[in-house]
């Protein structure tokens, strides 16, 4: 019997507690694939990135690795990355040279469309960032509302998606901006009021670093680059941020982990996706 | 059938801002896995997570 390989998305829903492997079957099998594909497809130039979950003062570890990951990764492609986030990711970005705008958190379409002017992003990309519900809130998985500590960073995406700008949303949970592709499912299957904002291409994962490693493996694979950083660089860069005050999703603390996950299941998934890339799954 | 869990961990799930959750849970109030909470259904799960 023939053995059925891994894949990349198999790997990016390992460990899954928050239902994205039940929404796998509203997605197409190679989505990461896919997104990769578009991403690639794009005319080099500025894309815009966004990222930055509200915790505890500090936005949370998932989100600024996979995001500082892709940035870098879109800048050896030719790109020219400008991560677009709040007040709570402060220092994170600029550490690792990566052109960074802070949006005030009472920002609105305005300043978006005033954005989307000046820079003419190619793309707009959103790795867990949190959007607007139904009830033009902004709540966690508990459902509390982080309305007053989230700039409405979903507008830039809403305003992309009229202009017609490709967008690209990664997300874990339901409540994040992308996650209204799914609206419906979510809202049927999950136990959450789902983020309503959609994007052209939606990127399911159990950590959504995760699901932006996924991304970058594909651009490693498709083109042959070497654009995926080892463990101990990811490692390195975490301990990094969460010395500046990031925090871990779950736990609340300023540990070196995320969504509860360690350094070690970390570790995992990173090798598997570079075994993967060499096409030893 | 609804799996019912031990108080200790939903008093581990539920954090001081869901103070009349613990209450309740202290009170020795059956819990099922899901709680509903304005209008927001909490399962376990969901509740380990601050994002």
């Amino acid at each position: 019997m023939k053995k059925e390989s891994i894949t990349i998305e198999d790997i990016v829903l390992r460990h899954s507690q928050r239902g994205m492997n039940v929404l796998r079957k509203y997605m197409k099998e190679d989505y990461c694939k896919i997104c990769a594909g578009e991403i690639l497809n794009l005319k080099k130039g500025t894309i815009f990135l966004t990222t930055g979950f509200y915790v505890a003062g500090y936005a949370e570890t998932d989100g600024p690795l996979g995001t500082m990951v892709m940035a870098e990764a879109l800048e050896k492609l030719g790109f020219h990355p400008v991560i677009v986030t709040d007040e709570y990711c402060k220092g994170f970005f600029e550490c690792r040279s990566i052109k960074t705008l802070y949006v005030d958190i009472e920002a609105g379409e305005k300043e978006y469309w005033e954005l989307l002017e000046k820079y003419q992003p190619v793309g707009v990309i959103s790795i867990e960032r949190c959007g607007s519900n139904i009830h033009q809130d902004y709540t966690n998985m508990r459902g509390i509302s982080i309305k007053e500590a989230t700039a409405k960073i979903d507008i830039l995406v809403e305003l992309a998606n009229i202009l017609k700008i490709p967008t690209f949303g990664i997300g874990d949970g339901g409540n994040e901006i992308g996650m209204g592709n799914l609206q419906d499912a979510i809202a049927r299957e999950l136990s959450i009021c789902p983020c309503k904002v959609k994007v052209e291409h939606l990127v399911l994962a159990t950590v959504s670093n995760w699901g932006a490693y996924a991304v970058v493996a594909y651009f490693q694979k498709i083109t042959g680059e070497k654009l995926l950083p080892q463990f101990e660089e990811i490692a390195e860069y975490l301990k990094k941020i969460v010395s500046i005050g990031c925090v871990d999703g779950v736990t609340k603390e300023r540990t070196a982990s995320v969504d509860g996950f360690s350094l070690h299941t970390e570790k995992q998934v990173i090798e598997a996706l570079h075994h993967q890339i060499i096409g030893c799954s | 059938m609804t799996k019912k869990r031990p108080f200790a961990t939903y008093l581990l799930h539920y954090s001081n801002e869901k103070g009349i959750i613990q209450e309740s849970l202290l009170a020795g109030v059956q819990v099922n896995e899901e709680v509903n909470l304005n209008a927001h259904k909490i399962t376990s799960k969901n509740a380990l997570y601050y994002s």
